[in-house]
């Protein structure tokens, strides 16, 4: 009989669940619901995300915590365009050194675009754009004589999905020192420990150093994807969304991973998941519609977060 | 809470009533069941029936050319007695069609008897059927061997074990016989190959003598003159060098700088070229007393050979007499006469060596029968043709087609994969690309013919003549230097430009430099081109031969280029669907590493479109190996006097015409002498042609599975 009414939507338990799919977990869609039951107002008043929506520039909140840190990366109002599309506005950031930094926001917002702007991967892509300055270590990435080989050596970039190369895990690891030209064995051999140890990956794989890549789980993928990454020491680690396609154990050992390496490096990380961000990070940038709204120590992003719209997107009102 | 409280119970009244079946919207006739299966599964089966057909027919037909037939001996009305082998029975006409041979006797080697003539039929065991080297097949009976020695003879065998003795001393007879053979060809051959490159070389020093005598004034004749040149071509370079230890301050300073050292690096090198085009080292320089000198060695060696060349044949004529004495009579009965030693002399028994393969068909059993069949597969595939194609093997055959389709796939590949590697990873994907994958598309749509004509005109009679003899017109040599100028000018801007676009961050503006740069590329590879046509310098590589054409004519070189054009297609689309299948977020992964587009296409991209690049080359060399039509224009012959590779330098010889199974096909069917002799030859030969096309094809995907397994599987 229902097949035949497809106008009653009868509400299956699916339904809601699959809406809200990216924040998962029943917990979630919970809190969704209590506040849609007991709010019982409209829509919230918000001062920097209605300007934001009505196209007018707007101050963010940095939290003066930042201006103790030391930078490894700053951002002076740097905009980016394809082609007619603005897709980041004016962002002035400075990514504190040896710290986990997340960058939040519902999709679109623009922080996957703004962390391939660093390792300057918008560039293969027809008809980019950018004004503003971005600074690694003191050196302009988008200087006109930088060479985009060399700067993203310095980098290294985890991606959404995992993406080994079709080649053994060694080969895999050893890529970046490969493609420098780097043909001594027991350099080689060296870096891939070091490298698949602090990617706590080193235990399982040992002894199948030689086979495929491609065999691996995807978990595993991840993790080798981020051994490669950290291999040629990078001044930072980008990571896209790392989790978006593991499983919840998957999950759980990227974010212990992530914990572990951040006393090494500096780590930045585009994630949707709110308690990853919590969990992992001690600096939270919320970004919404291409500008910054409100970056600041995690903490405080999440429990008194200085603006009412910080508030709501972080504990599911909105986005 | 549960979750369907949330949503507000739907009002009762906005549910509708169940409809009645009477006012249910009626489904139509095609949503039962699947009306177009029907039609489908008969598509395929008229498909498979049609496949396995001509595959059926092709087998079964090929493979039993080689079956020995029994023979009749057929007594006529006319008490006219015929040995023959039936081949088929026309039921409507009432006669049969025998197959006699015995060509030398002057009558036709088939025979159509009409059944009512026929008294009686039976199948003689002492009946042979022999394979001769020349002549085709004789039918009849072996009366007795001989020995003959001038007009005197002696049988050695006569009557019942006439036959016996026969295949018993056969062999030997063949084995000397092949030992004449192979000394003939081999032994004397190489004798005549040494003689000819000497007459060369003394026909080279000609030249260059005649050079020398008419030889223009060289600029830099003067030794001053030459190191002169040569130390001016020191200058720029060590500016250049000087050059590269200047830091620049700016991208445009860098820009001039890298522009300058790429000028400077370019006319050292056109001064050093033109220090060795017009010095003294590339001078024509044969003086007479050298040319005596040379033309005294080469009479000497040429005598030295033709002694060796005589004793050679008179070993020859010696076992030639030897094999004359071991004669063999072989009677027909229709006529009574023997198989002869040559056509018209019915009275000069042949000699045993003149027999390849005795078979007394009808006293054999089943196991000498298979024996037979399997003797006459292995001749079939490794020896010579014989008696115009119509007998012996197609070893030539095989190995002419085998070897064009590895030419083939050596020049194709390469070749599409660079341009598919361009097109789908360097051009800007615009009208200008969209156009050319068009046009390489309709290349696919072009008559094969038209290649072959294409070939001709192209590769053999223009760059096979220019190798031969060089220009056909050189430039002067003023204006040629003039045009090596512009080549560098030309190419230095094309790379200072590019250089400088590097560093061009607006699209539009480097889209602009790109254009440019492309028209100065090609610019200059136009100006080089030209400068190598035209080159007054280049006298060709083959000039004492003229005028003998060595690479100006057909030849399995320029038949494996033009059929490479003509597969060219096939690998620039299946590379192209290959390196796109590559996903993005492996490219992207590489480019995060720090991998330049090169080494990411190096590194990812081939190894994982390899696969699919190996099937559009087996693609390429199963249409390679198939083509027919443009070979017939370009080098395929009805025989072919020497393999294209053998074991003297430079081994593969591109300049060789060569034998293929495709165009043997239409030689056997269309150009025969005796076509119903041919007409099994031609199933047997498309079978092979089937067959050979099927190993290469399997090779080529066992490769391609590997390599997938290495893919997927790394081991590397």
């Amino acid at each position: 009989m229902q097949t035949l009414m497809p106008n009653t939507s009868s509400p299956t338990p699916s339904g809601p669940a699959a809406a809200s799919a990216s924040t998962p977990g029943p917990v979630q869609v919970q809190r969704i619901a209590d506040s849609r039951m007991n709010s019982g107002r409209g829509p919230r008043e918000y001062q920097v995300i209605d300007a934001i929506r009505a196209g007018k520039p707007s101050t963010p909140y940095v939290s003066p915590a930042l201006s103790a840190e030391a930078t490894v990366l700053e951002m002076k109002k740097f905009s980016l365009w394809y082609t007619a599309n603005r897709a980041l506005y004016d962002i002035d950031m400075t990514i504190a050194r040896g710290k986990v930094t997340a960058l939040i926001g519902p999709s679109g917002c623009g922080k996957s675009t703004l962390l391939r702007s660093v390792n300057r991967l918008n560039d293969l892509v027809d008809g980019v754009r950018v004004d503003g300055r971005m600074l690694l270590n003191g050196d302009d990435i988008y200087a006109h004589d930088v060479d985009v080989i060399d700067l993203r050596k310095r980098l290294g970039m985890v991606f959404q999905r995992p993406n080994p190369f079709p080649m053994s895990i060694f080969e895999n690891v050893i890529y970046p020192l490969r493609i420098d030209g780097e043909r001594r064995r027991d350099v080689l051999e060296e870096a891939c420990e070091r490298s698949l140890r602090a990617a706590a990956l080193w235990d399982e794989v040992k002894d199948r150093l030689k086979d495929s890549a491609l065999g691996m789980s995807g978990g595993q993928q991840q993790r080798l994807c981020i051994a490669r990454a950290i291999v040629a020491d990078p001044e930072v680690l980008l990571l896209d969304e790392p989790c978006s396609a593991l499983d919840p154990v998957a999950t759980l050992k990227i974010e212990e991973l992530i914990l572990e390496i951040s006393s090494r490096y500096t780590v930045l990380i585009v994630t949707h998941n709110m308690q990853q961000a919590a969990r992992v990070s001690l600096y939270t940038a919320f970004m919404y519609l291409g500008r910054l709204v409100e970056y600041g120590p995690t903490r405080e992003v999440f429990q008194t977060p200085h603006l009412p719209e910080t508030e709501d997107y972080v504990t599911g009102r909105f986005g | 809470m549960t979750l369907t409280t949330l949503q507000p119970p739907p009002p009762q009244s906005a549910v509708p009533a169940p409809r009645t079946a009477a006012k249910r919207r009626p489904a139509l006739p095609t949503a039962h069941g699947e009306p177009a299966i029907w039609i489908m599964g008969a598509s395929l089966l008229i498909s498979l029936v049609m496949i396995v057909g001509i595959f059926g027919l092709i087998v079964v037909q090929g493979s039993r050319t080689f079956w020995p037939q029994p023979i009749e001996r057929v007594t006529l009305a006319s008490s006219q007695v015929v040995l023959g082998m039936p081949v088929e029975h026309d039921d409507a006409g009432g006669r049969t069609l025998y197959r006699v041979g015995n060509r030398d006797l002057g009558q036709a080697p088939f025979r159509w008897i009409d059944d009512k003539d026929i008294v009686s039929k039976d199948a003689p065991r002492d009946a042979v059927l022999l394979e001769r080297t020349d002549w085709g097949i004789w039918l009849g009976e072996v009366q007795k061997v001989l020995t003959k020695d001038g007009d005197q003879q002696r049988a050695l065998a006569e009557g019942e074990s006439a036959l016996a003795y026969f295949q018993e001393v056969q062999p030997l007879a063949r084995e000397r016989a092949e030992r004449i053979e192979s000394m003939t060809r081999d032994d004397l051959g190489d004798l005549n190959t040494a003689m000819e490159k000497s007459r060369l070389a003394v026909r080279r020093a000609e030249l260059e003598a005649r050079r020398t005598e008419a030889a223009t004034d060289r600029t830099l004749e003067h030794p001053l003159a030459f190191g002169s040149v040569i130390f001016a071509a020191i200058i720029p370079l060590a500016l250049a060098v000087g050059l590269q230890r200047v830091r620049p301050v700016n991208r445009l300073q860098r820009t001039v700088f890298r522009g300058a050292k790429s000028l400077l690096v370019m006319i050292a090198a056109a001064l050093l070229l033109f220090a060795w085009l017009e010095g003294p080292l590339t001078a024509p320089d044969m003086p007479p007393e050298r040319l005596a000198q040379i033309k005294a060695d080469a009479d000497a060696n040429i005598s030295v050979l033709e002694a060796t060349y005589a004793d050679t044949q008179k070993e020859i004529e010696t076992l030639r007499a030897q094999d004359a004495t071991h004669r063999v009579v072989v009677v027909e009965p229709t006529t009574g006469h023997m198989s002869p030693l040559r056509q018209g002399d019915l009275t000069n028994p042949m000699m045993v060596s003149q027999t390849i393969r005795i078979i007394p068909a009808n006293a054999l059993t089943g196991l000498g029968k298979l024996r037979v069949y399997l003797s006459r597969w292995w001749e079939y595939v490794s020896t010579q043709p014989r008696n115009s194609n119509t007998e012996g093997g197609v070893f030539p055959v095989i190995f002419g087609t085998v070897t064009l389709t590895m030419l083939l796939a050596i020049a194709v590949v390469p070749l599409g994969v660079i341009a598919a590697l361009f097109l789908r990873e360097y051009a800007r994907q615009g009208p200008l690309v969209s156009l050319i994958r068009i046009a390489v598309n309709n290349l696919a749509g072009v008559p094969s013919v038209v290649y072959g004509v294409f070939g001709l005109g192209f590769f053999a009679y223009s760059v096979g003549a220019y190798i031969d003899a060089g220009p056909a017109s050189p430039a002067p040599r003023g204006m040629w230097w003039w045009g090596i100028a512009g080549c560098i000018v030309v190419v230095t801007l094309a790379f200072s430009l590019a250089m400088f676009a590097r560093g061009v961050s607006v699209p539009s503006r480097r889209h602009r430099l790109n254009t440019v740069i492309g028209v100065c590329w090609l610019a200059g590879v136009g100006l080089a081109v030209w400068a190598v046509s035209s080159s007054p310098y280049f006298g060709g590589f083959f000039a004492e031969k003229l005028p003998t054409s060595t690479f100006g004519t057909r030849g399995i070189l320029w038949a494996s280029l033009t059929l490479a054009l003509l597969t060219l297609p096939v690998v620039i689309v299946a590379t192209e669907e290959a390196i796109s299948a590559v996903p993005r977020s492996v490219r992207e992964g590489s480019y995060g590493c720090g991998a330049s587009k090169w080494q990411t296409i190096r590194r990812i991209v081939l190894p994982q479109a390899l696969p699919g690049i190996m099937t559009g080359a087996i693609l390429a060399m199963a249409r390679g190996a198939g083509e027919v039509a443009p070979l017939m224009l370009i080098g395929a012959v009805k025989s072919a006097p020497e393999l294209p590779v053998d074991s003297h330098f430079p081994f593969v010889h591109g300049e060789r015409s060569f034998m293929h199974l495709g165009f043997h096909i239409f030689d056997l069917g269309f150009q025969s002498p005796d076509s119903e002799a041919a007409r099994p030859l031609v199933w047997t030969t498309t079978l092979l042609l089937v067959l050979i096309i099927l190993a290469l094809n399997l090779a080529a995907v066992l490769i391609r599975a590997r390599l997938r397994a290495r893919v997927i599987n790394a081991s590397v």
